[in-house]
């Protein structure tokens, strides 16, 4: 009886070996997750965060081998997401992120083919995916220059994806197919009438179909309406991801700190940041903060510590001149660095900045105030706030300042497109006794002549 | 306790598999057997510089070449000119100039020296603002003055001269980069360094603006790569009297193409001008990744406007092209750059030449994988041997931040050549 048991548990012993043995073998079989050759590349705070997600991803739970996948995706190390992805995909079939993810990842690395059918099997998991995941597919297409395909795709597309429907207007137009393209960009545009790329490819589809004068205009409505299309919605994604991991996760959370009473705190973190690696838009941020601490000097010697590195801007020159003026510096060398600024961009704060140092000559002041009301007169004008405009170019106009022609062009500019057409010609003639050879006020000038003589015609 | 075993081992159980290949879309190609001298010019190089553009050209007049580079980072305008001991001695023409995209050199006042065109891009990222100038340095003795023939305008990117109304004088194109909105531009000169500017074209993202006679009838035509919202060449037809007939040469519908770069060039010694593009830019990216789609066409003109479209190239992120007969058989040979190859290996292409076997079928031959993020090219007799040597400069906005270089030169030797 004794016999028999031991030779069933020994039985039992030997197939639980046998078993187990088999799944561990399997287990240890598993290929472990990519490491990409990190070292050298990234920053020591975001080698340390993908150690961690690959130690996560080494026994990966449903979600570490995608979060893995994102992280190296988003710094760039693409063939190491896509082995990760292909992963997160056998390990949870039924999830969209990870085949959309994957879409994603492909298409960056150029395999449009295979990209397009894991951005299709991400939309029929995930409804919600289904416009943002055909546009890209659709762009992939194109990739391959396979135009039927690509507009088969967009066709599929809601009328609600902005992205999407230009798209479509973009290839009937460039395919010689303008007339059916109008529709469309009307539809589009009286939706989002703020969107320069509908007015430029409108124009487009116009002079395409022989109406130059309704092209002329949308041309001319592109130049004073703001807004843009989100086109590059892979870009788009993987910015987006990128503060989820490594040093911009941390640049995120350093973000938090910025209250009143935590400047310290978040000073110091910035400035270890900085030291991990060197980012500009961190050492700005620094340096703000070191001037609402008081300590300006600081201030100063990041701000021209990231004209080195990154290269002058009229922004950093603007911030570089405010530090050096609290710091309490040579007033003479503030006010170049402010000279300097407007030289880079015409901008009504630094004209702003500079009048304290221009008030001992009457004339220098108000050519510095024509200046500034000038260049908020084109910041009105871009906007399409033409009344505004209008009255800052007219204070602007008559002062003899630098840019005096431009703002005679540009109240006329303003004052044409209020129909105040008289009053416009009589700027553009303005313009061009002060600068003979400004080719638009001429230009305008003589279109106006030439609708006059049109108009005589007409009469006649 | 064996059920037990496993379960606590299990999460500790080492992955031993051997994992599948990965993906490399990485240009690499055999490396050149033509010997090359690569050289750094100016300080070694600890912040990532910024190169827009290098050109080789004689600007003193005394038959000794000079390195032209427009330094973007730090705003200025650098020639290098070797001393008699090989060495290259950097020499600042000038500075403060918001972002130099483009120099070209001409004698502009026809008074017998160079003066330098700057196209002032005003602004390296993305920006729809005025910030963009045609700046004219005039050479007057050792000195140059500056003038302002253009302001008011958006990122200027190039800017070329020619007689394009057959008055005698010289006229400017003027590509208006932009951002979202932008123009081809061509400037009327008035004498007394004023010009008249005429719209040609209006979109945003016109990189180069070369002159030639695309069509044989004794004038210049203007010719724009337009890199934006829309992947188009289009041809500005000198009809005389300085009116020009637009005519769309080429477009692509994938608009992820990355249009980077164009030239003029007699590529098969047809006697007429072809173009050279290449297609690479994958700026919208925070990080990139070559592009099967990248390289570089050759647009063979065929006559009356009409080209036929070669691809001869596949290098991933190829962003600037130069012609010369580099292996010295009587044939031209293409040297290409990258900005985008795949960086994070080190053999990685970012210098290639395309060898030409006479009938326009070219071989790929790799002379260098470092400094990488290459944008600009330029090919001349530098060192006054009787073969042609290259210049580049780098432009590193985008990681990895590593293998950085500004102006780089490869001087060719005396080894093996045809």
């Amino acid at each position: 009886m004794r016999r028999r048991r031991l030779i069933l548990l020994t039985v039992l012993l030997g197939i639980d070996v046998v078993f187990f043995g088999w799944c561990i073998l399997e287990r240890t079989s598993r290929p472990a997750p990519p490491r990409p050759p990190a070292e050298g590349i990234v920053d020591s705070e975001t080698a340390r965060d993908f150690q961690r997600l690959w130690v996560l991803a080494e026994n990966p739970g449903p979600a570490d081998m995608l979060a893995l996948g994102q992280a190296y995706a988003v710094y760039g190390f693409f063939p190491e997401a896509d082995q990760c992805l292909e992963r997160a995909i056998a390990l949870r079939p039924e999830a969209a992120a990870n085949w959309f993810w994957s879409g994603l990842v492909l298409n960056r690395l150029g395999q449009t083919a295979r990209s397009t059918e894991r951005l299709l099997e991400a939309a029929r998991l995930d409804p919600d995916r289904v416009d943002e995941c055909r546009y890209i597919a659709a762009r992939n297409h194109l990739r391959d220059d396979s135009l039927a395909k690509a507009e088969d795709e967009v066709r599929q597309i809601g009328p609600d994806h902005l992205a999407g429907q230009y798209l479509l207007a973009y290839l009937m137009v460039h395919t010689d197919r303008s007339a059916e393209a109008m529709p469309i960009l009307d539809r589009l545009i009286a939706r989002f009438a703020q969107v320069h790329r509908l007015y430029q490819l409108r124009a487009r589809a116009e002079e395409l179909l022989g109406d130059d004068e309704a092209a002329r205009r949308d041309r001319e409505t592109a130049e004073r309406v703001p807004e843009s299309i989100a086109t590059d919605a892979v870009a788009d994604h993987l910015g987006e991801k990128s503060y989820e991991f490594g040093l911009e996760r941390r640049i995120v959370a350093a973000g938090r700190l910025n209250t009143p009473g935590n400047l310290d705190a978040l000073a110091n973190e910035l400035t270890t940041i900085l030291s991990i690696s060197y980012r500009p838009r961190i050492a700005r941020l620094l340096a703000s903060i070191e001037l609402r601490r008081g300590r300006s000097d600081a201030a100063v010697t990041l701000l021209k510590q990231l004209i080195r590195r990154d290269g002058a801007t009229s922004d950093t020159l603007i911030e570089l001149g405010l530090a050096m003026d609290a710091a309490e510096q040579d007033l003479t060398q503030v006010l170049l660095v402010f000279q300097q600024a407007l030289q880079y961009q015409l901008d009504p704060e630094i004209c702003r900045l500079m009048s304290p140092f221009v008030k001992d000559s009457a004339a220098n002041v108000d050519r510095l105030e024509a200046l500034q009301k000038h260049a908020e007169g084109l910041q009105a004008f871009r906007e399409n706030r033409l009344d505004q405009a209008v009255t800052l170019f007219e204070a602007a106009a008559p002062v003899a300042h630098q840019r005096q022609a431009e703002s005679n062009f540009f109240l006329g500019e303003c004052l044409w497109h209020l129909d105040r057409r008289e009053a416009a010609l009589e700027a553009y003639r303005r313009c061009l006794e002060l600068r003979p050879h400004h080719g638009r006020a001429a230009d305008r000038i003589g279109y106006v002549d030439q609708i006059e003589q049109v108009d005589r015609k007409g009469e006649g | 306790m064996v059920p037990l075993a496993t379960w606590i081992a299990w999460p500790n159980l080492p992955a031993t598999g051997t994992p599948s290949p990965l993906f490399d879309g990485s240009s690499v190609y055999p490396a050149t057997t033509l010997p090359f001298q690569p050289q750094s010019m100016g300080p070694a190089i600890e912040i990532p510089a910024r190169i827009s553009h290098v050109q080789i050209v004689d600007l003193d007049g005394d038959s000794h070449p000079e390195i032209l580079a427009c330094d973007a980072l730090a705003h200025r305008l650098l020639s290098y000119k070797r001393s008699a001991d090989g060495e290259w001695i950097e020499h600042q023409i000038s500075s403060d100039m918001a972002t130099p995209a483009h120099a070209t050199v001409v004698d502009i006042d026809n008074d017998g020296d160079l003066d330098i065109l700057v196209a002032i891009l005003g602004n390296t990222f993305p920006d729809d603002s005025h910030v963009g100038r045609v700046l004219l340095l005039e050479r007057n003795g050792d000195r140059y003055l500056r003038h302002v023939l253009l302001e008011g305008t958006r990122r200027i990117a190039d800017i070329q001269a020619g007689d394009l109304d057959g008055d005698g004088d010289l006229d400017l194109a003027v590509a208006e980069f932009g951002y979202a909105r932008g123009r081809v531009l061509w400037l009327e000169n008035l004498g007394q360094r004023r010009f008249r500017d005429h719209q040609l074209l209006y979109a945003p993202g016109t990189i180069n603006v070369p002159l030639a006679d695309l069509d044989g009838d004794g004038d210049l035509d203007i010719i724009a790569n337009v890199s934006q919202d829309d992947e188009e060449i289009w041809g500005f037809e000198n009809t005389g009297g300085g009116r020009f007939k637009k005519r769309l040469l080429h477009k692509w519908l994938n608009f992820d193409i990355g249009g980077s770069g164009m030239i003029t060039a007699d590529l098969d010694k047809d006697g007429d001008t072809d173009l050279l593009v290449t297609v690479g830019d994958n700026l919208e990216y925070a990080y990139t990744y070559p592009q099967p789609y990248h390289g570089c066409f050759w647009f063979e003109n065929t006559g009356e406007w009409s080209f036929t479209v070669h691809r001869i190239s596949t290098l991933g992120g190829a962003h600037a092209a130069s012609v010369t007969d580099l292996d010295g058989d009587g044939d031209n040979d293409v040297v290409l750059v990258s900005m985008f190859n795949a960086w994070h290996h080190d053999e990685s292409a970012s210098l290639v030449w395309l060898e030409n076997d006479g009938h326009q079928q070219f071989t790929h031959w790799q002379i260098a994988s470092e400094p990488t993020h290459l944008v600009t090219v330029a090919t001349g007799d530098l060192d006054r041997d009787g073969r042609p040597d290259i210049v580049a400069g780098g432009w590193h906005v985008i990681p990895p931040f590593r293998r950085l270089g500004g102006v780089s030169t490869w001087l060719s030797g005396s080894g093996d050549r045809k």
